[in-house]
């Protein structure tokens, strides 16, 4: 069962003062391959990781976004069927974690099943063919994420509040009775819109009506963002 | 703002509990153990074990033992001895220096140099400090338990070298100083002194005036052995921390690949070290290791097997890395200590001697004492190499199971 699954921690898991190769070929003999098949598939790795021109060089002195790279191809040496990857390109800057992703999708082409845990929800959008929300420890939802969007929204739209200061009593109970949620910040809530943007005006007016100081009124297509705003009551940061 | 500073590293130091042990609790540890040490070896406390063995067993001879055996620096060891069964216990060790009062020598009473000295004592010439202190104690023991002997052989010593001597007493010297003429050069001169009684022999083997060199080339790199592995069996909190260690156990070899891979590079590195030690220890002071090396090899390997599980086990045992810096330190300097890496055990009080049997550093020298002081069989070191063996792979597999909690569910 180990060898046909491949794993990716978090933390660079290489040892940063010895070479890409190097670290590439240990890691590759403690994955169950055979002596014969490691020179092939570290040649393989570091071809479509990018990397075979910094083959030599420690892992230390490469990049962070080179150090990940390899940190998948590390996982990837003995070709599991299945591939677990804890938060690939975390802290990563956009452009390296573009690369990152272009590699995931490469593996996935190649056939390769990924699991994948992110916090970050446009990272599992962009990737995700079906998501799993977790929180407290519990799946809240597991599915496409069209399938999830249409199970939460149906045809309506995500409202996102942000107030300038505390809602009173009488604005909490205003807000729930026109479908919005409290999330893990006491000025935001989430809610839907029904009927079409053609109503927006009509929501605003009533919330002004009963106190809210407004600060921002955000109406978008219901997505992952949405589907874990409704699932979790959190709002993550984007 | 410096008392700032101030605080801070006292809260600190409060809360890591490895820097406190380090501080405050190590040092005077050491203290104490090389304070025991020192004390005894500097001072009136330093405690024989003597293995005697009376052949002559007359009325002087027994007053003799019985005024040594009081001295509270004399502690026999128990049961009845032969030469050879004497011999054999200084050789091992169990007897810091033998002591017999043979019946092939002169009579104790009337000794004069003529012959075999009365008393033998047997030497370990690694320990020779120890015939040294045994034979102040046994000139103290002469004069206190046989004074009769004594006056009576410094009364002849005067009458011979200060009295006014009548004709015929002149003529009789003389005619022993011409004798003594004819025979310059063959004798002793006249005259006495304690030393006429006592003759030394050395137990142990050809190579007896290297034997300090061999114990310390052994006690060093027992010592270091122990030292090297803990620091290497460091590096497995090091892949932990990387997360190489999740990795690896996420593979099929699991935690226990990394665990024996490590203990073999520690095993491999640690007959490196004695190899280098033991060679320079023959190359620059012509130690004899060709001629010993089957034990030898012995001896080491067993000794590095050791020295891996035990540096396997103290750095798995640890919660933290910071702990495991600290603590494997501690405990292979305080077991060196007590175990004769740093000082021969037998200045060491009783009690330490006896705790040195609780550590590994012991055995090991004993182990190498055996095969380059007192040129023992190799057979004869099995059960200390089987030991240290037994007790590294025993080791190895607390480890294997305490390296279980460094792998995250």
């Amino acid at each position: 069962m180990r060898r046909r699954v491949g794993f990716v921690p978090q933390a660079i898991a290489l040892w940063g003062h010895l070479p890409v190769r190097t670290n590439l070929e240990i890691l590759g003999r403690l994955a169950g391959l055979d002596r014969d098949r490691i020179a092939a598939a570290v040649t393989d790795a570091l071809a479509w990781s990018g990397l075979a021109d910094r083959a030599a060089e420690p892992v230390a002195t490469l990049s962070g976004g080179m150090q990940r790279r390899i940190n998948i191809a590390a996982g990837t040496l003995h070709g599991p069927d299945l591939l677990l990857l804890d938060e690939p390109a975390v802290g990563l800057d956009p452009v390296s974690r573009q690369a990152i992703h272009r590699v995931l999708e490469g593996l996935r082409d190649r056939g390769m099943g990924l699991i994948l845990t992110t916090h970050d929800l446009v990272e599992a959008e962009a990737l995700a063919d079906r998501v799993a929300v977790l929180a407290g420890g519990v799946v809240r939802a597991a599915d496409t994420i069209p399938i999830l969007v249409g199970r939460l929204f149906g045809a309506d739209q995500e409202v996102l509040l942000m107030l300038a200061a505390d809602p009173a009593p009488a604005l909490r109970d205003c807000l729930r009775t026109t479908l919005f949620s409290p999330t893990n910040a006491d000025r935001i809530w989430v809610g839907r819109l029904r009927g079409g943007l053609e109503q927006l005006a009509g929501l605003r007016s009533q919330l002004v009506a009963a106190g809210a100081d407004i600060d921002e009124l955000r109406v978008r297509q219901p997505g992952l963002h949405g589907v874990f705003v409704e699932l979790t009551g959190q709002v993550p940061n984007e | 703002m410096t008392l700032a500073i101030l605080r801070a590293a006292f809260l600190l130091l409060l809360r890591d509990r490895g820097a406190l042990l380090m501080a405050l609790v190590v040092p005077v540890v050491f203290f104490m153990i090389f304070a025991e040490i020192f004390a005894t070896a500097a001072g009136d406390q330093l405690q024989l074990r003597i293995a005697i063995v009376d052949e002559v067993k007359s009325d002087e001879s027994t007053r003799l033992l019985a005024a040594l055996t009081a001295e509270p620096a004399i502690r026999p060891v128990p049961g009845a001895l032969t030469r050879e069964s004497a011999r054999d216990l200084v050789r091992r060790g169990t007897a810091d220096v033998g002591l017999i009062i043979r019946a092939d020598g002169e009579d104790l009473a009337t000794a004069a140099g003529l012959a075999a000295p009365p008393l033998l004592l047997l030497v370990d010439p690694s320990r020779s400090v120890t015939a040294t202190v045994l034979s102040g104690q046994l000139q103290r023991a002469y004069f206190t338990a046989l004074p009769d002997l004594a006056v009576g052989r410094v009364a002849e010593l005067i009458g011979t070298a200060f009295t006014t001597f009548t004709p015929e007493q002149q003529a009789e010297i003389a005619a022993g100083l011409k004798d003594l003429r004819n025979r310059a050069g063959t004798e002793q001169p006249a005259g006495w002194t304690f030393d006429e009684l006592v003759e030394r022999d050395n137990v142990a083997g050809q190579n007896a005036a290297l034997n300090n060199v061999a114990y310390y080339a052994g006690a060093v790199a027992f010592m270091f052995l122990l030292f090297a592995a803990a620091q290497s069996a460091l590096g497995i909190l090091d892949d932990q921390e990387a997360g190489i260690l999740d990795r690896i156990a996420a593979g099929p070899g699991g935690i226990d690949v990394v665990i024996n891979g490590r203990f073999l590079f520690i095993v491999l590195q640690g007959l490196v070290q004695t190899c280098l030690i033991f060679g320079v220890a023959w190359l620059a002071y012509g130690v004899d290791l060709p001629g010993n090396l089957g034990p030898w090899a012995m001896i080491s390997v067993s000794s590095a097997v050791l020295a891996a599980g035990l540096g396997l086990l103290l750095v798995t045992g640890c919660q933290t890395r910071a702990q495991a810096q600290v603590l494997p330190t501690v405990v292979i300097l305080i077991m060196s200590a007590i175990g004769g890496s740093m000082v021969p055990r037998f200045f060491m009080p009783h009690w330490l001697q006896q705790l040195g049997w609780a550590t590994p550093n012991t055995w090991a020298l004993e182990a190498y004492s055996g095969v380059f002081w007192r040129s023992e069989p190799a057979l004869q070191l099995v059960p200390i190499c089987f030991s240290l063996f037994g007790i590294g792979i025993a080791a190895l597999g607390l480890s294997h199971w305490l390296g279980r909690r460094l792998v995250r569910d």
